[in-house]
């Protein structure tokens, strides 16, 4: 049996550890053979962001993660289009590569999955 | 239809630990069926067999177990979260040289692929908290 999975991110990094909770278990779903999607939306961008020095405030950094993650073959990974608008983020400003959705197809992206767990 | 649920609020801390109680007595009474229970992220303390709430407040940890009991629910705390947080079985007592373990009867401790898994064989995983 497959599922479609989506893990919706919307925590920043470093205030909680939700957000490297949630890649956790994409690294987790990605053994599985399930087909797995990310979306980073509202503060949840900020994980993406490049130069992050998470050792400075005693944690592993999320580029480094992000970074491993086409090794595990997760590679659909996408931003909201507002958010990334509203804190003058652009793909520029990210470690890896996401595609930019509108909302129309961020509500398209949650009905195509058959699972979504929102962290 | 079968159910799975991820607990991430804390107990006594987050309504939602309640809430997801409430939920799963109510869908185990409409005759569904619930498949696992992965707690997660501060949801581990519902483990916690030393939770020593006062007498007139609900126990949660007991109360999750006397439902898994009751319907033979699998309830998994995430073992990755739950050592970082001080809940260990015997076993990973022994293990990490802590003296005694401290998960409730009732509980496992496993790994996220069986969140993955309870996902893939469930018809709906509903989650509490965060």
């Amino acid at each position: 049996m497959t599922k479609r999975i989506l893990i919706i991110c919307r925590k920043p990094p470093y205030g909680s550890s939700l957000g490297r909770e949630a890649l956790d278990i994409a690294l987790a779903s990605s053994v599985f053979d399930q087909s797995l999607s990310i979306l980073f939306t509202g503060e949840g961008v900020w994980q993406l962001h490049k130069g992050q020095k998470g050792q400075q405030v005693d944690q592993k950094g999320y580029d480094k993660l992000l970074s491993a993650f086409p090794l595990y073959e997760i590679n659909d990974l996408y931003v909201d289009a507002k958010s990334i608008e509203q804190r003058q983020l652009t793909q520029d400003d990210f470690v890896v590569d996401t595609q930019t959705l509108n909302s129309d197809e961020v509500k398209q992206l949650m009905a195509e999955h058959d699972v979504l767990l929102n962290f | 239809m079968k159910f799975s649920l991820l607990i991430l609020g804390s107990p006594y801390s987050d309504q939602s630990v309640s809430t997801a109680l409430r939920f799963a007595k109510s869908l185990l009474g409409k005759g569904h069926e619930l498949y696992r229970v992965f707690f997660y992220h501060d949801g581990v303390h519902c483990g916690n067999q030393l939770t020593t709430p006062p007498q007139d407040e609900q126990n949660l940890p007991e109360q999750w177990a006397e439902l898994a009991k009751a319907h033979q629910v699998d309830m998994v705390v995430c073992i990755a979260s739950a050592l970082r947080r001080g809940i260990l079985n015997d076993s990973e007592a022994d293990r990490h040289e802590k003296g005694t373990g401290n998960l409730k009867s009732g509980f496992d401790i496993s790994g996220l692929g069986q969140l993955v898994e309870a996902s893939i064989v469930s018809d709906r995983v509903i989650t509490f908290g965060s």
